[in-house]
């Protein structure tokens, strides 16, 4: 456990609880960072967090946000709101929480992993590619100064069922985006509006150091599957990726350069790496030196 | 938690046949994750259990012809090691730095060794360590919760066991009991009889050996020179840990194999519960005799 956490993990906005898990009138006692948390949601359906157990123990309000269909919650002084998802004001879209997972690996294993291509024929075998077509094809990484993420872009891959309401195979181009260390959205070709994109999205909420709740949502264009067959979809593809999280040695993410051996497909992985190097973040990595 | 084990030296990880051809699986020593796989030409190795791409434990791999492939993003390792094939990339030559590290491995007599050290020697010779009763083959392994300690190796040297040349024609144990006579540094006298059959009884004496550290052999001699002998090797997993091979020795053919089995079975409970006295639900070990 560590002892001092540093100011970049500590200055960003973390998920608490989803909206599916906290109702009004109901509280879910998790953790944040290695300390106690505390979320409650009274009658009126305003959320607020504290720190700290349930009775005596209870500590400090913290600043919390009602958004994106989840509580946030923060420890430290992040320098904005939270970040932008304007595609959650534009109509015909659906929400769907798919539900947090439990993972006992770091949070930037688990972001990592989200931002990889190259695993889908042998992870996702099937639903997100096959053994015909392994090939990750050049795309753009960038640091977007202004907002201070990481983006993926024309990113390309065949997959035989893309999304759940995907009739068949097809060529999805996608779009990664690192709005924090600990939270990513993916944007792919929709099968339910030609020309747009559906998002997936993952906010990872750091327990401790290599103990993380994965909090997954889907805000999608599809008229045709029940909220129940798109959580499942989500749900098996992510636990699919959850046996190979918990099994990559070590669990934390290692900065070092040196420490594993990218290729080309993971430019997307060496830009993030780069980054949490740069901004120092300590918390569920390997340093860097 | 040594118990007298060094750590380069050889201890198996498995029985031969429970690798088969295209298998792969895991195995500790010593706290070291290891990688064990066979390709379908028959190799046997035992590789560092960590690709060098993204640090997956390779024991969730898979075997295509005679290559490891990764699980995660089916990197292809041959048999040297090297990686020979990057789906991502297909043209791209593998990188030279993922070869992955081995460990010393060989087959012999029916088990599976691997060594920690540098592979200069070679494991015990299990077939001179009874030449009176045949070479020993593999029967059964065990899993053992607790770690290979000086405690651990006491309790499996003073282990007891029915003969085979004792039992009935249908090879099975159940009924007999026992009672230690005697129990001493030189080994132990059990006189074993049944409730149901007081004619059928038979004094044995025990003595055990350990010709080379992670090897026991226990010796039974009973009346007219009846002799039957089994040998444990054990495979020190980590602290927590440890995983216990019965052999047993070919002169008594097929009919000790079974029977063997069930003791070993019994070994496991009784070791798994750390039962202080034994002989009250009678696992057949002679644990507090000698009290």
């Amino acid at each position: 456990m560590s002892t001092e956490i540093d100011r970049f993990a500590l200055d960003q906005w973390y998920v608490v609880a989803s909206g599916v898990e906290l109702p009004p009138g109901s509280r879910r006692e998790t953790e944040l960072l290695d300390r106690p948390i505390m979320v409650d949601r009274d009658g009126a359906g305003v959320a607020t967090v504290r720190e700290g157990p349930a009775g005596n123990g209870a500590g400090p309000s913290l600043p919390c946000q009602d958004r994106y269909g989840y509580v946030w919650t923060t420890l430290g002084d992040p320098d904005r709101v939270l970040f932008d998802m304007p595609e959650f004001e534009e109509p015909g879209r659906r929400l769907v929480i798919c539900g947090g997972v439990t993972v006992r690996t770091s949070g930037p294993r688990i972001v990592e992993n989200f931002l990889d291509l190259a695993h889908f024929p042998y992870v996702h075998r099937g639903v997100l590619g096959t053994e015909d077509s392994t090939e990750v094809l050049s795309y753009k990484v960038e640091h977007r100064a202004d907002v201070d993420e990481i983006w993926a872009t024309e990113c390309g891959f065949e997959q035989p069922q893309a999304m759940a309401a995907s009739e068949g195979a097809a060529s999805v181009d996608y779009l990664y985006r690192v709005a924090q260390p600990f939270s990513a959205v993916l944007y792919k070709s929709s099968p339910g509006m030609a020309g747009a994109f559906d998002l997936i999205g993952i906010f990872v909420q750091p327990r401790r150091e290599t103990l993380c709740d994965a909090h997954a949502f889907m805000l999608v264009y599809d008229d045709v599957s029940t909220d129940d067959y798109l959580v499942q979809w989500q749900q098996s593809i992510f636990l699919q990726d959850r046996v190979i999280l918990e099994n990559q040695r070590p669990l934390r993410l290692p900065l070092k350069r040196t420490a594993e051996l990218p290729i080309p497909a993971d430019a997307s992985s060496l830009a993030y790496r780069r980054w949490l190097r740069e901004r120092g973040l300590t918390y569920g990595v390997e340093p860097a030196a | 938690m040594t118990g007298g084990l060094p750590r380069e030296d050889w201890y198996p990880v498995g029985g031969s046949g429970d690798l088969p051809p295209g298998a792969v699986r895991p195995a500790g020593l010593f706290g070291t994750d290891i990688a064990c796989w066979r390709a379908e030409s028959g190799g046997f190795h035992a590789w560092r259990n960590r690709c060098g791409h993204r640090g997956m434990r390779l024991s969730f791999g898979f075997v295509r012809g005679d290559r490891l492939a990764c699980r995660y993003h089916g990197w292809r390792y041959d048999e040297s090691g090297e990686c020979a094939f990057v789906p991502a990339h297909p043209r791209m030559k593998g990188p030279r730095k993922a070869a992955v590290p081995a460990y010393a491995s060989a087959e012999q007599d029916g088990l599976l060794w691997v060594s920690l050290g540098e592979g200069t020697t070679v494991p015990p010779a299990l077939a001179e360590l009874a030449p009176d009763d045949g070479a020993f083959t593999f029967c059964r392994g065990i899993h053992l919760p607790r770690p290979a300690d000086d405690g651990l190796m006491d309790r499996l040297s003073r282990l007891v066991f029915p003969p085979a040349a004792m039992l009935g024609d249908d090879g099975s144990a159940a009924g007999w009991r026992y009672d230690v006579r005697a129990a001493d540094e030189d080994g132990i006298e059990a006189a074993w009889h049944r409730d149901d059959d007081p004619d059928r009884r038979a004094v044995v004496r025990y003595r055990s050996s350990r010709p080379h550290p992670g090897l026991i052999v226990l010796t039974a001699e009973g009346d007219g020179n009846a002799r039957e002998s089994r040998l444990l090797a054990v495979q020190p997993v980590d602290d927590d840990a440890t995983n216990l091979y019965v052999l047993v020795a070919a002169a008594h053919g097929e009919a000790a194999r079974p029977h063997s089995a069930c003791w070993a079975r019994r070994v496991r409970w009784f070791l798994a519960n750390d039962m202080a006295d034994i002989r009250s639900y009678d696992p057949w070990t002679a644990e507090g005799a000698a009290a």
